[in-house]
């Protein structure tokens, strides 16, 4: 377990220390939300709200996990990695609470700004941070996988849409379904948790049980 | 048996099974099987539509075996069958995509439908895209195998994650989901049976097809070896 | 209703000629894949090792 903190430490501090990086993920987060905005005529409904906040989540999120691995190309950072006395697994864990981290402060600041612009106030604040928790972990989860592979392959980054979102679907429509209902739509979230919660666990301990195929040579 | 042995076995009975078995299951479809009451004469693509669906989804979870063996025993023979069956499987997912919209036009009024069947197809559609893409834009890593390895079996875990989701998007409740999705009351035995003929007919054919991407899949893998081992650029 | 015979037989031609197809396909992978058989035969005769 030492090494899966010493690695998300190390990852962390890489990403606060680095000029740019978070600011263009938040600023992807912000115009998608303002394209969202001036294509949707109509009066925000909490249902709309929903879709515009996961659809910034989804692709500035897309973007930010592609930076873990991104980091570990310098150097071959990488093959340092992979001959570290740590295994493969450990290493997926790290990566994913990285990724984990990073998104949710993304979504520190899309959530507010979706707010913001609908003026649609939450009025269930703790449900609609336990929904967006539970989407993080599972985008994360897939998103961490697929990154390690899109950033490995000289397919390079721009398959990581390609490869993840088709996966995304069930993720994106309970989320968006559950925080709908959690910013005052009719209807019952607690069946689309139950799915998000299944989504998280299968496709973390998939990922966890995979990535050792990719990092192998 | 060898493999060798197997695939000449297969290479012969497959195509004399197949040939005949659709020429039965059209004489069916067109011969025997009654018009539907309500829908008339189109109802008849659902013997095509209906069992394309399935082979497409046969097909992805064939991706999945192939896979999961492929990164456990780790022979090529694996990777190729995983390729193959990609390919074939996406001929019929596609198939199932064209005829769905011509069904649905004369019966509802619509080119397309969001009920829970079409709308799992197309999203195993982009599966198969994804699967396929990677597959083509990474062809020159020695790792694609593997990296595509890993998308088939997370692909297919996706897949019930993606049917309860969906039924539930359409507001299907969970409680009815346990029984059998009902296959538009199927009343007549002749209509079931011809079902069943042509779901079994384009079984074949996808196992007829996969058998012959399989050898030429071989065969350019072969090429590919002999190439690097005398460095014939 | 009459008109069924003339669809299962456009049907019917229409899969002949495609399964047909296949089978040639099928046929002329095999020879090449014997030629290529050969091929590495001559490649490792010519060239030990």
């Amino acid at each position: 377990m030492s090494g899966v903190w010493q690695i998300l430490a190390k990852d962390l501090r890489i990403e606060f220390r680095s000029k740019t990086g978070l600011g263009s993920l938040f600023v992807l987060g912000l115009l998608v939300l303002l394209i969202f905005q001036f294509a949707l005529p109509e009066k925000p409904t909490p249902e709309s709200a929903a879709a515009a906040l996961w659809i910034s989540f989804v692709f500035a999120g897309t973007l930010g996990a592609q930076r873990t691995f991104l980091l570990e190309r310098e150097n071959l950072a990488l093959d340092g990695l992979k001959t570290a006395p740590i295994d493969a697994a450990s290493i997926f864990l790290a990566k994913m609470l990285g990724t984990l981290v990073t998104l949710t402060i993304l979504q520190a600041v899309v959530v507010p700004l979706t707010a913001l612009f609908t003026g649609i106030i939450p009025p269930a604040p703790l449900g609609l941070m336990g929904v967006c928790l539970l989407g993080n972990v599972g985008f994360s989860a897939l998103a961490t996988l697929f990154a390690s592979i899109s950033v490995a392959s000289r397919a390079r980054e721009v398959i990581l849409p390609l490869l993840i979102f088709p996966l995304l679907v069930p993720l994106v429509i309970s989320s968006v379904k559950a925080s709908a209902v959690v910013l005052g739509a009719p209807g019952d979230a607690v069946v689309w948790v139950r799915v998000l919660v299944a989504f998280d666990v299968v496709f973390s301990v998939a990922g966890w049980l995979l990535f050792e195929q990719v990092l192998r040579e | 048996m060898s493999w060798k042995r197997f695939e000449n076995f297969a290479g012969i009975v497959l195509p004399c099974l197949v040939g005949p078995a659709m020429i039965v299951a059209l004489y069916l479809i067109f011969m025997v099987v009654p018009s539907e009451r309500d829908q008339g004469i189109v109802q008849r693509i659902f013997y095509v539509h209906v069992p394309s669906a399935w082979t497409a989804f046969l097909g992805f979870f064939v991706v999945c075996g192939a896979s999961l063996l492929f990164l456990w025993r780790g022979t090529d023979v694996w990777d190729r069958i995983a390729k193959a069956s990609a390919e074939v499987g996406m001929v019929f997912c596609t198939l199932v995509l064209l005829t769905g919209p011509i069904w649905a036009r004369p019966i509802w009024g619509a080119w397309w439908t969001w009920d829970p069947r079409l709308t799992m197809t197309i999203i195993l559609w982009t599966i198969y895209a994804s699967y396929l893409l990677l597959r083509a834009y990474g062809s020159e890593d020695d790792q694609i195998a593997r990296y595509a390895a890993v998308l088939g079996i997370i692909g297919a875990i996706d897949i019930p994650l993606i049917v309860v989701s969906v039924r539930l998007w359409r507001g299907i409740h969970p409680a009815v989901m346990m029984s059998r999705d009902p296959q538009g009351g199927l009343r007549d035995p002749w209509m079931r049976f011809t079902l069943l003929v042509a779901a079994l007919t384009f079984l074949l054919v996808y196992a007829w097809l996969l058998l012959v991407r399989v050898r030429a899949l071989r065969i350019a893998d072969e090429v590919e070896r002999l190439h690097r081992a005398n460095r014939i650029p | 209703m009459d008109k069924f015979p003339y669809l299962f037989a456009a049907y019917s031609i229409v899969w002949i000629v495609i399964f047909l197809y296949v089978v040639s396909l099928d046929r002329r992978a095999r020879r090449t894949e014997r030629n290529l058989e050969e091929l590495k035969r001559s490649l490792t005769q010519r060239l030990p090792g």
